[in-house]
């Protein structure tokens, strides 16, 4: 009973569990969520296993959406309670794991909240272009016009004396 | 008894219909088939798939190939079209003087106004230099920008505002003591003029900016005479309808909207009218002018200029599709449309677009006969029986036509194709007439792809022909109706959130930050003006006395048929004539397909019987 009221209170977040985790990569992550403007509370673990922390975590979410840290394994899971018995949407572990990819999953995780689209590492950024690519250049004058006409009539002729 | 074979190879399908003829015009069809058209239209490489649709349409009915009597082969009609988007207004900022988007995410609100300052210069300021809006490039934590502007305050340095480069927009003025606001992901910092005065605008949430899209604003804020003020009228509306906006006033900084000169079109008709009309009055004045010389015998442009060009390349197009030299390419009619098309800024600081009108152009060029002999010679070489080229196009589809039950003469048929809008008509004393329209399904594909900016032709013909969905969870998607579809297995998380069309070889997301019903009323918006207006067009060319209300039957056949809207806009529009319109039901069990392999049997056994 106790646990069902400690459910009801939970304000609305995006919930994190942390095992051995390190600021570093802690910070950017609550970056991400932060500047889309969605909550989120971070609590520590006693046991590894980002997979299955994250699952649990986006159960307990009011807003559906979980992130787990291990330390130890290098490893961080993002969940949706939706995905309830399946693997992830999303994990980084060892070498995936830097400053961009744990602010991407944060962004991530605040959009999978507001229903936003998703951002991927290769979503390209358009360049804006800084001059006009130069017109092609005018077609035709009066005379090429006429020799064009010509030549046209010739191989017509041509053509058909041919057959 | 003989078993025949009609075939109709079209630009996109080819379609047959097998029948056994008993006696004259005693005719029993067994059944249909249609495969994708291989190759171009009237070229040799049509022959596999030729063979292909036969031999499937032959599998169920136990006849051999080489039992047929004889293959009909359509008479392709004899016109091409060609598609063309000339633009007549651009938007160019000289001298970066404004940034104007739309972050996600944008920090605080409010309008401010200071002089631009780099974040770096900011230490040295005292309290009577300012107001201040601060400039943060990307190598500039959000931490220590906002560590340096909270210093500044508190030295009681008016710092009022910042433009950021990277998207921290929130996180900067989350650390602020004193909000301010903020205008983020400006990708081209280093484009901003230095020491200028600025005016900063942030909107609420779900509100666009009211103030610098608003040429009397602006002039208040910068202290503009009338003349500048006119001159800043492209820059207002340039902001118009965006969350953030910056204005910056340089000494030589200057927005405009400039009118390209695109050139005249020279319309030819009979007994040497010649009429010239410049492309950019718009589309309205072109049909119009083009309607009071018709019938035309030319459309030709003003060479040197964009128009000119753009019939150029037309033409050269056509040349190549005919194997005729470019010389004796005729444009013989052109559809205008208006459009508009987003353009990026020139000179732009955040990939900032601006609307600017477009005239797109349709074109047809009359043909001399497609190599359908050549192509009928191959055919009988590699199947071994007789095949004959029968019948212009436009009739078998009539004929194919009639067999839709509750139709009778005076009936007309509909036929939007790829390049061109055709129509037929049938009066009681079974005489028929055709005409050929430029504009059809490429053109209006071409429109979509230029209003929604999607630079995607390959998508553009995807959101004409099916309907959208938005991916709203891992499981679920809300179709443009309304109605909502769950899925079982989690969606890809790459459509999560966004708009995506149906198609049938996949759900394609649609890379754009426009609401559905946007995107819905311009694929609407292109099939009004292109399909309804030229089906309208070409059933008063081919009416009786030009009048379409002495048509009593229209019947769309062919691809378009099919399409999900477009039936249903065209029979609005012809409600107003008292008009039974619909899509065909060839032989009551084909629906809009097959309507000229079926016209080819019933004309051959008109004439030949069993």
């Amino acid at each position: 009973m106790a646990e069902l009221a400690q459910l009801i209170e939970r304000r609305p977040a995006v919930e994190i569990v942390a095992f051995r985790a390190p600021q570093a990569w802690l910070d950017p992550l609550l970056w991400g969520i932060e500047e889309e403007e969605i909550p989120a509370e971070v609590r520590a673990a006693e046991t590894g296993g980002a997979a299955a922390l994250a699952h649990d975590a986006a159960h307990v979410s009011a807003l559906n959406v979980g992130i787990a840290f291990d330390g130890e394994a290098g490893e961080i899971a993002l969940h949706h309670r939706d995905l309830a018995g399946r693997p992830p949407l999303f994990a980084l572990s060892g070498d995936e794991i830097g400053f961009e990819a744990l602010m991407r999953l944060g962004k991530n995780a605040a959009r999978l909240v507001k229903g936003d689209p998703l951002i991927f590492a290769d979503d390209a950024e358009p360049e804006p272009p800084r001059e006009r690519k130069p017109r092609l250049p005018a077609p035709r004058d009066a005379e090429r016009e006429l020799i064009e006409r010509i030549a046209g009539l010739v191989l017509d002729r041509l053509a058909n004396t041919k057959r | 008894m003989i078993t025949v074979a009609g075939v109709d190879v079209g630009n996109n399908t080819t379609e047959v219909a097998i029948a056994r003829i008993r006696g004259r015009g005693d005719v029993e069809f067994l059944s249909s088939a249609m495969v994708r058209t291989v190759g171009i239209k009237g070229t040799v490489r049509n022959a596999v798939g030729i063979i292909d649709a036969i031999d499937r349409a032959l599998a169920p009915t136990g006849v051999a190939r080489k039992d047929l009597h004889v293959v009909l082969l359509n008479e392709a009609t004899p016109v091409i079209g060609d598609i063309a988007m000339e633009t007549i207004t651009e938007t160019v900022i000289t001298e970066s003087a404004m940034i104007g988007h739309n972050p996600a995410t944008p920090g605080g609100q409010g309008l401010e106004h200071g002089r631009t300052i780099a974040i770096s210069a900011l230490d040295g300021q005292t309290p009577s230099g300012g107001p201040f809006i601060v400039v943060v490039p990307g190598e500039v934590s959000f931490d220590d920008a906002a560590r340096i502007v909270n210093a500044a305050h508190a030295r009681g340095v008016p710092v009022v505002g910042a433009i950021v480069q990277k998207d921290d927009g929130v996180l900067i003025n989350n650390r602020l003591e004193r909000p301010m606001p903020i205008v983020d992901e400006v990708r081209h910092i280093d484009r901003v003029p230095l020491g200028m005065p600025a005016a900063l605008e942030v909107a609420p949430p779900g509100r666009t900016i009211e103030r610098l899209s608003n040429p009397y604003d602006i002039a208040t804020l910068f202290g503009l005479d009338p003349e500048e003020t006119r001159r800043s009228v492209p820059l207002a509306r340039a902001l118009m309808g965006t969350r953030s906006a910056v204005v910056i006033k340089t000494p030589a900084g200057d927005i405009e909207e400039r009118r390209i000169p695109a050139g005249k079109i020279i319309l030819l008709g009979h007994g040497g009218r010649r009429v010239e009309v410049p492309v950019d009055e718009g589309a309205d004045k072109i049909m119009e002018t083009v309607q009071s010389v018709y019938p035309l015998e030319e459309v030709q442009a003003e060479p040197g200029t964009n128009v000119g060009g753009m019939f150029e390349q037309v033409r050269q197009v056509m040349a190549d599709l005919t194997e005729q030299p470019v010389t004796s390419v005729r444009v013989q009619d052109i559809l205008a449309v208006d459009t508009f098309k987003p353009q990026q800024i020139l000179g732009s600081l955040a990939g900032e677009y601006a609307l600017g009108n477009a005239v797109g152009l349709a074109a047809m060029v009359s043909t001399q006969k497609l190599p359908m002999l050549r192509l009928a010679r191959k055919l009988e070489e590699e199947i071994g029986v007789p095949v004959q080229v029968g019948g212009v196009e436009a009739d078998m589809a009539i004929r194919g036509a009639m067999t839709t039950p509750g139709t009778r003469a005076p009936m007309a048929i509909v036929d939007v194709g790829g390049g061109s809008t055709d129509a037929s008509v049938i009066n009681e004393a079974m005489e028929i007439k055709s005409t050929h329209q430029a504009g059809a399904g490429d053109m209006c594909t071409l429109l979509i792809n230029t209003e929604l900016g999607l630079d995607d032709m390959e998508l553009a013909e995807a959101v004409k022909k099916y309907p959208l969905a938005k991916v709203e969870s891992l499981f679920h998607m809300r179709h443009e109706n309304g109605s909502v579809q769950f899925f079982h297995e989690p969606l890809d998380p790459r459509l999560y959130g966004r708009i995506v069309v149906l198609s049938p070889e996949g759900w394609k997301p649609i890379a754009t930050k426009e609401l559905m019903g946007k995107i819905v009323s311009v694929r609407q918006g292109a099939k009004r003006k292109v399909f309804v207006r030229n089906a309208l067009r070409a059933l008063e060319r081919v009416a009786p006395a030009q009048n379409v209300r002495l048509i009593h039957f229209v019947v769309l056949v062919g691809g378009s048929g099919l399409d999900f809207e477009i039936p249903k806009m065209i029979s609005d529009a012809l409600m107003d004539y008292g008009v039974v319109t619909g899509r065909a039901n060839v032989r009551g069990s084909e629906g809009p397909r097959n309507a000229v392999a079926t016209g080819l049997v019933l004309a051959y056994a008109q004439h030949h019987g069993g």
